[in-house]
């Protein structure tokens, strides 16, 4: 399942490409370090070679990751079933958590730091709706242990 | 014959003769009487013998009767007289006597006849004279005689009477002297005519009278031949009045016919029949015929057709001897049509119609004026009835001549009880009140009035005006009650007005004031004598006063309504004062604007209160606002790295510690800390901005110094890019502030431009500091960088953490430090950007 990683922070990158691996995601992940790179990345191959999964960060320079959901609207249709989109943020703010749960392409939202439960939950394909519950109980765990 | 014969044949003789024969003793006593005495007095003989003569005789003729005796007792002839005796019986016999003594012896022989008739006969012919005479003398007719040549025989009648001759006056003298020269030509030839006429008639001529003076006379004459001479009776007659009465007649005749053909109406005599027996001229003209062509014809024959029934009617009613007269619209043959008036006024004599005085009048016009008139007068009464006021009008014995609906309202009256009634037995109560005292003044003087009353019948107020005229007294009069009313209330208004604290501004209906109490020059410190006249606004308003405030309130005041509004004001110290005005227009009873009265109520203190709760509100948004972004710099860039260190952390205690991986990890561990440190010494430093931004020291700043030490600063940087800065400063351009926030200001704006300059071109900087037109420094910052879509940045520009270049190690905290600074100093920023062109910035600083 073809993943795209995209976050301005080199750092967010890095830790999130390794976190996946450690937990034995074997799948090809492709990292962007700006929304409209990834952009120009995926809308040519929509039907050839969607991702399955995108990890997108919200606070970006330029465009940001609701920018980068707004350019992806019109193409929602050939998104749909096949690719799942996550917002991997540090923000903790209620806004972005409301606007993440009303969103028609947004699967859930996950506070960084992405950690083992998460990533399980994420990659076994738990339903949308467990899925919704789960990156909550991920963000508990990781405060808690914070 | 024989002797004893001739006795008794003489005895006999005198036995029988019817008149008395008596013998009378010398002592007058009867010795022989005849047979007649018996028959004559009813004594017998023996009865009569020794009777003395006085016995028989009346008493009252017995002395003439006793001389007579005596008188012929001497003589030898008979004497004759008469006397009267009384009978036995009483009776008056008039007896004839003739007496004669006889020669021989002395007896007196008296022989006596009964003439008692005869002297009846006389006496009756005596009598009667006395009475033609009586009757002549006193009637009108003079009578007199003249003879052939006019001569004056006899004159009598009334002569003396009428003319005051005495009849020897004109006995001998002839006729003709007395009369009139102008006459006498004429007289005489009448005379004349009696040679040949036994009758003449001599019409009127003038007679001198007796005084002088000229009489009229009217003169019969009659031939009569008496002992063959021809003489003339004279019967005249004063004619005098008559003549002059005639005279007068003739005048008047020659007068009504002047005015009948002098007249301008057309006028006619006609029959009772209706036909014409003359005509006046103005007739004649208006009818275009000739005398001749109308008389004796009908007159209605000369009138138009349509108006013959009418003439046909009148007639009739005419006929029982009254006047008519009518009215009607004519139409004559190639005229206008007119309205005549006719009259018909009928000649009666005893009863019986014998004649008909017709006239027409053309009374067009005056018919025309008088409708004029009655329109007029009805125009007239329509405007006293609509004139506003109330008006009534009396005469010189105060009676109510005319009184208008109005006036019938107020005064309570009504026109029907009131008019012919004196003004003074209706309001009996106002008699010698003000009223009636200025009434009386102005018909005193002839000069109008005018006073204002109180009513109290009506309890109203009346504003009265009065104009005398010839016929009285013109009374116009209003309802002011409520004006009065007003007064008192504006004079309360104005005892309010001087106590309160709140300044009342009168002013006119144009707006220029009038009065101003004592709190408005409390107030502003602007005395009455001021502003009087002016416009307080004018007085009033400075640089800050807001225009649409000011429009707003020229645009109500139009409206005349009341009205209130928030105004700022200056006092006369140049003071900022802050009104809340109540601005009120004041109408008079017409209901035209007269006044605007504005009650202002100094509320500076509340807007400053205002003022500072504002600031006070912009502050706490402020400060909202920045604690929104503080959560917002802490959620993600706090977090951020923080979550990346505690990822870092979780990875590192999988990892190989000897590999590569771990090592880059244990590297970026750091940087995140790094980072995490980085945001909470910018977040310190923003606050320490915020907090002693009300703190700080304020000094003056020169411009061109502070943006040199900034260049100084960051030469190597500008160095190593060629990167060139043109300083353009005004000189001895100077603000006012905090000398390290200016220097930050200048220090990360060109820190920026070196950051995000082109790679196309060497980066130039163009800094220009002037003077603005708010009047402190403006300063434009120009460079030729990279620059940023406008479209896409919007508000987030100058947004702590908000980055606008990828390609840049920005943390997004140098505009919002630039923006703060500016902030802190009092002033503003402005950007523009296009991308791959350049950014300009635009800073206004407060002066000195």
């Amino acid at each position: 399942m073809l993943t795209y990683l995209i976050d301005d922070d080199p750092v967010s990158l890095f830790l999130t490409e390794h976190m996946l691996r450690l937990e034995g995601f074997m799948a090809p992940i492709l990292a962007f370090a700006g929304a409209e790179e990834a952009l120009a990345h995926l809308l040519p191959r929509l039907a050839t070679n969607p991702p399955g999964l995108i990890f997108l960060d919200l606070n970006m320079p330029v465009m940001d990751g609701w920018g980068f959901l707004d350019a992806l609207a019109p193409h929602a249709s050939a998104l749909q079933d096949g690719c799942r989109i996550y917002l991997l943020t540090s923000s903790l703010a209620l806004v972005d958590t409301e606007k993440a749960r009303d969103h028609a392409l947004v699967h859930g939202i996950i506070h960084k730091p992405l950690d083992e439960e998460t990533i399980r939950a994420v990659v076994l394909k738990k339903t949308r709706t467990q899925l919704a519950a789960a990156p909550a109980v991920g963000a508990r765990s990781s405060r808690g242990e914070a | 014959m024989s002797t004893s014969e001739e006795l008794r044949i003489l005895k006999t003789m005198v036995s029988f003769s019817p008149d008395l024969i008596c013998a009378l003793s010398p002592e007058g006593r009867f010795r022989h009487v005849s047979d007649a005495c018996q028959r004559a007095l009813g004594y017998n003989t023996t009865e009569m013998i020794g009777k003395h003569f006085s016995d028989i005789i009346h008493p009252d003729d017995s002395t003439t009767a006793l001389e007579k005796f005596l008188d012929a007792c001497g003589r030898a002839e008979p004497v004759g007289f008469e006397s009267r005796c009384l009978c036995k019986d009483g009776q008056e016999v008039h007896i004839a006597w003739s007496a004669l003594r006889a020669a021989a012896d002395e007896l007196l022989i008296c022989v006596g006849r009964d003439v008692t008739q005869q002297r009846h006969a006389t006496q009756q012919a005596r009598e009667q004279e006395i009475q033609h005479r009586t009757i002549i003398e006193h009637g009108f007719d003079m009578v007199g005689l003249v003879n052939e040549q006019g001569v004056f025989t006899y004159a009598g009648g009334a002569t003396q009477h009428t003319i005051g001759y005495r009849p020897e006056e004109m006995v001998g003298h002839s006729a003709f002297d007395f009369v009139h020269p102008d006459d006498l030509a004429m007289v005489e030839s009448y005379f004349a005519l009696l040679a040949t006429q036994a009758v003449i008639s001599i019409p009127d001529f003038r007679f001198r009278t007796a005084s002088g003076e000229w009489r009229w006379l009217e003169t019969t004459l009659n031939a009569y031949l008496q002992d063959a001479t021809k003489i003339f009776v004279v019967n005249s007659r004063d004619i005098t009045e008559r003549r002059l009465s005639c005279l007068v007649h003739t005048e008047r005749e020659q007068r009504l016919q002047v005015l009948f053909d002098s007249d301008s109406a057309l006028a006619a005599f006609q029959t009772a029949d209706g036909l014409v027996l003359d005509a006046n001229p103005a007739l004649l003209a208006f009818l275009k015929k000739e005398k001749q062509e109308i008389l004796n014809r009908p007159l209605v024959d000369f009138l138009p057709a349509e108006i013959r029934p009418l003439i046909s009617q009148m007639h009739l009613e005419m006929a029982h001897g009254a006047k008519v007269q009518f009215e009607t619209k004519v139409q004559f043959e190639g005229e206008k049509e007119k309205i005549m008036k006719a009259t018909k006024t009928p000649l009666m004599v005893d009863g019986e119609l014998i004649g008909v005085y017709c006239t027409m009048q053309d009374v067009t016009e005056i018919t025309t004026a008088q409708r004029l008139i009655k329109q007029q007068a009805a125009q007239l009464t329509m405007v006293m009835e609509s004139i506003n006021d109330a008006f009534f009008s009396i005469d010189h014995e105060w009676k109510l001549t005319y009184l208008n609906t109005e006036a019938e309202r107020l005064l309570g009256i009504s026109r029907e009880g009131a008019l012919g009634i004196s003004f003074w037995s209706l309001f009996s109560e106002e008699v010698d009140g003000i009223c009636h005292q200025h009434y009386q003044k102005a018909i005193a003087t002839g000069e109008t009035v005018q006073f204002e009353v109180y009513f109290e019948r009506e309890k109203l107020w009346l504003e009265v005006k009065a104009y005398p005229f010839a016929e009285g007294l013109s009374v116009f009069f209003a309802d002011i009650t409520k004006r009065v009313k007003a007064d008192k209330q504006l004079k309360l208004m104005a005892l309010v007005a001087r106590g309160t604290d709140n300044g009342v501004v009168i002013t006119d209906a144009q707006g220029r004031t009038e009065w101003v109490n004592d709190a408005f020059t409390k107030q502003t410190g602007y005395g009455l004598d001021e502003v009087r006249g002016r416009v307080p606004g004018s007085v009033l308003q400075g640089p800050e006063t807001d225009p649409v405030t000011l429009s707003y309130i020229q645009e109500r005041m139009q409206q005349h309504r009341p009205f209130s509004a928030t105004i700022l004001n200056y006092k006369k110290s140049g003071k900022k004062l802050w009104f809340a005005m109540d601005i009120t227009p004041i109408h008079n009873d017409a209901g035209q604007l007269t006044q605007f009265v504005t009650i202002q109520q100094d509320i500076t203190f509340r807007k400053e209160v205002e003022a500072s709760q504002a600031a006070m509100t912009q502050d706490l948004y402020r400060q909202n606002r920045d604690l929104q972004q503080f959560t917002y710099v802490i959620s993600h860039n706090l977090r951020a790295p923080l979550a990346n260190a505690l990822g870092l952390a979780t990875v590192l205690t999988k990892m190989d510690k000897n590999g590569e991986v771990f090592a880059t990890a244990l590297t970026h561990l750091r940087q995140s800390m790094v980072q995490a440190d980085d945001v909470l010494k910018d977040l310190n430093l923003v606050l320490s901005i915020r907090d002693k931004k009300d703190m700080q020291a304020m000094e003056p700043l020169a411009l061109k110094d502070v943006c040199q030490q900034a260049i100084n600063n960051l030469e190597e940087a500008l160095h190593e890019c060629d990167g060139k800065v043109v300083l353009n400063v005004e000189d001895q351009l100077m603000t006012r502030g905090n000398r390290a926030y200016l220097y930050s200001i200048f220090y990360n704006l060109l820190s920026n431009s070196i950051k995000y300059r082109s790679e196309e071109r060497t980066l130039q900087v163009d800094i220009v500091c002037c003077t603005g037109a708010h009047g402190g420094p403006t300063i434009t910052f120009t460079d030729n960088g990279s620059g940023f879509d406008m479209f896409k940045a919007g508000s987030d520009v100058f947004q702590l953490y908000k980055r606008f270049h990828t390609n840049q190690r920005g943390r997004g905290i140098g505009l919002f430090l630039v923006k703060t600074h500016v902030e802190a100093m009092g002033g503003k920023i402005e950007v523009t950007s296009e991308v791959n062109f350049g950014t300009r910035f635009t800073i206004h600083l407060d002066k000195r």
